[in-house]
């Protein structure tokens, strides 16, 4: 059957279409058909815009332009047998007339179809067109490139900023990472991870794309893919040409943007993890200037900004900014020597076992002193310290704790005012948890929850100062509240029958209770007649302070 | 709750000091701290400063323990070093008050008193 070209006119992005075989029939024999296929016979290949077209067997109808990049076109396109939408890439044009981009086309087809992942974009079919372009066609990913979300936060879209939350972010980081991982044990390199080739679908899927750059590299796992090697055509020469710069130059790492192609490997993929994870975190990419030449010139020495001076407003957590700068470390020996371990500390961080510092305290040392601003924390990993306070009374102790339990956090918490002393009673190793890293883990929590642990915060400080009179300096209030109980109004009572009483219930030394009234009869709420007995002299100043808690002194 | 091998009436103290070593608060009242301070020639805030510590519920005084739970207080020939002035909650054992659990711990609560007390 004759084929015939998608469009008659010159196509725009976006413009090209795809003609069903019904269609293509009735034009079958149209003039313009007749000259393409003059011109495919004369050259090989199909010209810029005969893209999708139809003929014996071809299965896909209704194209329509997604993206065009330097390795082909990809459309939307319905699978006519099985009835579903489709991604379909196909190397058309100039780069189906360079037999090295034809050749590096069906790589990237091949290595991608081996990579069967779950954040490795499947692919389907792989063939030529009826008009003998290359194509492949893969899951449509229902979904928006990580840029565009970036770019929505930065502009401080606040929907965006409640969905993709640093936390979100780190998620969809670690499915990248996952991807990659996989594809090293494959032998495979990507060397242009970046979050434009980072799809994000609707249902929380992570696809990474593109791997138009991937190459594999010796390794052990190299057999795996021994299947498509020796049909597979070379990378040379395009690939392999020496200075040729393969990559985006915003992530570029130094050795891809000093063209030494050679030293590119797994190393390099840690790089552009890191370089992603940069942008995932600042919202900026690594590398920004006026001019590509400037931008790579910047990445080849690694010319970069911290990333928690690049974005101060978005509080990276130290951990973090740690992680991506190990693996942006412009020595490669100085990067994670593997994507598992860099996933590992991705995962202690998302777990909040982040390794903290460290710190020990000799016996009779004070960790933190009572009234000091706190903000910091102890889990005590050794030894033992007591929780004490200095009341007017004297010394208090409120605890003593040991392996495993935390000291410090409420003030930490609350950023309040340290409440006790905290003081290592034998030589003690704890673990700083810093104000920032409670933060950083409550930013984690579902809102409800944060305000749970906020309101518990609250409430046990509350509980803490309520503590029984005994332990603090004035009990009159208690003893004022005990008088209205037990004694009527216009009754009077023996000074030591009160008194005893008073203490039982208030379980208060007699002494105290007996200082308290004498308070109360010098301040003339209550009356002491001359045989001891004790009456209420001034009933409303009594009921304020017992109920109204109005102290008289 | 399984009945306990030794009603309290059987109950003689073998005075291995176990109960002495269990973790937990032991409530002292205001008197039993003055009563502990003079045993020991404290004064009560010396004690209180020195031997006890706030309750969980933070409603009154407990006695301080060693790092494993055990009683300050106790000597190394499992005697009470405040016997005389020792708090009620002490005194009160096995008689007063007691859970399942001690059973194990006790042997005086295990096996039933044959009639003679322990030398």
């Amino acid at each position: 059957m004759e084929q015939l070209p998608s469009s008659q006119h010159s196509p725009k992005p976006g413009s090209a279409t795809l003609v069903t075989p019904s269609a293509a029939a009735a034009a079958s024999s149209s003039r313009l058909g007749r000259i393409y296929s003059g011109i495919r016979r004369l050259t090989g290949i199909a010209p810029d815009n005969a893209a999708i077209t139809s003929g014996d067997g071809w299965r896909y109808g209704a194209a329509r332009e997604i993206n065009r990049g330097g390795m082909g076109t990809i459309y939307r396109v319905r699978d006519l047998s099985l009835e579903r939408d489709l991604a379909l890439k196909a190397a058309l044009g100039a780069v189906a007339r360079d037999p090295a981009h034809a050749a590096a086309f069906i790589r990237e087809a091949r290595i991608t179809a081996r990579l069967e992942h779950p954040n490795i974009v499947p692919v389907h079919d792989f063939g030529q067109t009826p008009d003998g372009a290359w194509y492949y066609t893969m899951k449509l990913v229902d979904g928006e490139p990580m840029t565009r979300i970036l770019s929505r936060l930065l502009a401080g879209n606040i929907e965006t900023a409640q969905k993709f939350d640093s936390y979100q972010r780190l998620l969809i980081f670690h499915k990248v990472c996952s991807a990659i991982a996989f594809a090293h044990a494959h032998g495979v390199i990507h060397r242009d991870i970046k979050p434009e080739n980072i799809m994000v679908g609707a249902f929380g899927e992570v696809l990474l794309m593109d791997w138009g750059l991937a190459k594999r590299v010796d390794g052990n796992a190299e057999a795996e893919l021994a299947m498509v090697e020796g049909r597979e055509p070379p990378e040379a020469p395009l690939a392999t040409y020496a200075g040729f710069i393969k990559g985006t130059p915003s992530y570029m790492s130094p050795e891809q943007a000093q063209g030494r192609n050679s030293e590119v490997d797994r190393q390099t993929d840690i790089f552009l993890l890191g370089a992603t994870l940069y942008h995932f975190m600042t919202l900026h990419p690594p590398y920004s200037a006026n001019t590509a030449v400037e931008v790579v010139e910047k990445a080849a020495v690694a010319d970069l900004t911290p990333p928690a001076q690049c974005n101060p407003h978005e509080q990276i957590p130290d951990e973090i900014c740690r992680i991506i700068l190990r693996a942006m470390a412009p020595d490669k020996a100085a990067r994670y020597p593997d994507v598992p371990e860099l996933i590992a500390d991705i995962d202690q961080f998302l777990a909040g076992r982040t390794p903290g510092v460290r710190r020990i305290f000799r016996a009779g040392e004070l960790l933190m002193h009572e009234g000091e601003l706190g903000d910091e924390g102890y889990l005590i990993l050794s030894g033992r310290v007591e929780v004490s306070r200095t009341t007017p009374e004297g010394f208090l102790r409120l605890g003593i704790v040991g392996p495993g339990e935390i000291v410090g956090e409420m003030a930490a918490l609350t950023a309040e005012a340290r409440s006790a002393d905290v003081t290592a009673l034998e030589d003690t190793e704890a673990e700083v948890i810093s104000a920032a890293a409670i933060q950083a883990e409550m930013r984690k929590i579902s809102p409800w929850m944060g305000k749970l642990v906020g309101s518990l915060t609250v409430r046990l400080r509350q509980a803490n100062e309520k503590m029984h009179p005994l332990l603090f300096s004035d009990c009159i209030m208690q003893v004022a509240r005990q008088v209205r109980l037990i004694l009527p109004s216009g009754m009077s009572t023996e000074l030591d029958v009160l008194v005893a009483e008073i203490a039982r219930s208030l379980a208060l030394p007699y002494d105290r209770v007996a200082s308290a009234i004498d308070r109360l009869v010098d301040a003339q709420i209550l009356q002491r007649q001359p045989d001891n007995a004790i009456s209420i002299r001034d009933q409303s100043r009594l009921l304020m302070m017992a109920r109204w808690k109005v102290h008289p002194l | 709750m399984q009945p306990m091998s030794a009603e309290p009436t059987t109950f003689a103290c073998r005075q291995c000091g176990n109960c002495c070593r269990w973790p937990g608060e032991v409530r002292v009242s205001p008197e039993e701290i003055r009563a502990a301070a003079g045993r020991l020639g404290l004064t009560e805030e010396a004690f209180i400063a020195r031997h006890t510590q706030v309750t969980r519920d933070r409603q009154g005084l407990t006695l301080v323990e060693d790092a494993g739970g055990a009683c300050r207080f106790l000597t190394p020939e499992n005697r009470c070093a405040i016997q005389s002035a020792k708090p009620r909650q002490c005194r009160e054992f096995p008689h007063q008050w007691r859970a399942p659990e001690h059973e194990h711990l006790c042997a005086g609560l295990r096996e039933p008193h044959s009639g003679k007390e322990p030398a």
